[in-house]
């Protein structure tokens, strides 16, 4: 039982461990805390890891431990990861143009609340679907869609903006 | 599906298209172009999130660390039981005398019958990983002759050990290296129900080898040997 449990989580760890570090190292932004993060999130997870009997849910609950590693070692607070992206937050992030202009889109990600960004991060990454990212954020499904579908509207809109004043010099020139 | 509800889909996601969404697309030019650009708008984002190299050897050190820090406790625990049970209970493993050395043999083997399963297990391990992993606790080996299967940091008898199993010539042999030995040089045979074990003393350590069944002194010293020469 035992020896099959290490195996299990042998495998899991090679397979898993390189996007669970991109996940890491996107909360962290240092790569030295995010080796550190997965090093103390996986320890946790073996010992839990018997616990977990389904084997579909164990990829949503390994990036659950990351996340909870991440706030559990962060000065950053929960509030930071709870702050809902409403329509004034959005307006004043697009409104500050000379922030948006020019930018790449990691940094208009990292202008998103971590609430909405955080979703969207595990399914870019990982590919994951909107239950394990519901399970891994603790929330329901329909709840995840919905930050997922909301950071995505407030990327491509905050895109939209950077790059328009391109498309217009652009036009000017030609 | 209406409009609001296809466009709700794909933002929410691209990539998973439900049967009702493909044929709201097929009718619909503009949602298909949208699709088109989130899903450019993920790669873009996948590449910049995904750029910095994974460090190397980090799902390895993942493994060792992981069964390093979570199993020491558990085992500390069965350690002090088992060796409250062979110093208590000397008859169980009808050796009638207590003997400081044979009490730490008793443990050694006690552990590895009690984790027998553990010669299933196939980690692979890194030879280089064996060997940092034996020099933590003092004891040099070459590098191993056989793949190491499985490779744990045990607490026998309130002493951080290593098991590991190696596939050997005719299947899984244990050993296990308990540092805190006396004098070098005794060699002793211990059986328990069926699993023979052989001691040495080495380098300050204990060295167990240990097989299943009809296995001889004479094999067990040879791959006593084959490990540790």
């Amino acid at each position: 039982m035992l020896a099959r449990s290490s195996t299990h989580f042998d495998q899991a760890v090679r397979a898993y461990s390189p996007e669970l570090f991109h996940f890491a190292l996107w909360l962290a932004r240092d790569r030295h805390r995010a080796e550190d993060i997965l090093q103390e999130a996986l320890t946790r997870a073996w010992r839990s890891w018997s616990h977990v009997k389904d084997e579909g849910a164990r990829r949503g609950w390994l990036y659950a431990i990351v996340r909870n590693e991440f706030y559990r070692s962060a000065e950053r607070t929960k509030r930071d990861a709870a702050e809902e992206l409403d329509d004034a937050m959005l307006e004043r992030i697009a409104d500050e143009r000379d922030f948006t202009r020019g930018l790449e889109v990691r940094q208009l990600l990292e202008r998103l609340p971590a609430s909405v960004a955080e979703p969207l991060v595990m399914q870019t990454i990982g590919g994951l679907s909107c239950e394990e990212i519901a399970q891994a954020l603790g929330v329901s499904a329909g709840a995840a869609a919905t930050r997922i579908c909301r950071a995505r509207s407030a990327l491509r809109e905050l895109m939209r903006k950077a790059e328009a004043p391109t498309a217009r010099r652009k036009e000017t020139i030609r | 599906m209406t409009e609001f509800e296809a466009r709700r889909e794909l933002l929410t996601d691209p990539r998973r298209i439900s049967p009702e969404l493909a044929q709201a697309m097929a009718a619909d030019p503009r949602l298909a172009a949208l699709r088109e650009e989130l899903l450019a708008t993920d790669d873009r984002l996948r590449r910049v999130l995904t750029e910095a190299p994974v460090p190397e050897g980090l799902a390895e050190r993942v493994v060792l660390r992981s069964r390093y820090a979570a199993r020491s406790r558990w085992s500390l625990g069965l350690a002090a039981a088992v060796a409250a049970l062979a110093i208590g209970v000397p008859s169980y493993l009808r050796i009638a005398a207590y003997d400081g050395e044979l009490a730490r043999d008793r443990a050694m083997i006690e552990h590895v019958a009690e984790n027998e399963g553990e010669a299933e297990d196939d980690g692979r391990i890194e030879p280089a990983a064996f060997r940092a992993s034996l020099a933590r606790i003092g004891v040099a080996v070459p590098a191993p002759r056989w793949r190491v299967r499985h490779l744990a940091n045990c607490v026998i008898a309130g002493i951080e050990s290593r098991h590991f199993v190696v596939e050997g010539p005719g299947g899984p042999i244990s050993y296990v290296i308990l540092p805190g030995a006396g004098a070098g040089g005794s060699e002793r045979m211990l059986e328990r129900d069926g699993l023979h074990a052989l001691f040495v003393q080495r380098a300050g350590a204990t060295i167990g080898v240990f097989a299943e069944g009809s296995a001889t002194r004479e094999q067990l010293e040879r791959w006593m040997h084959d490990v540790l020469a």
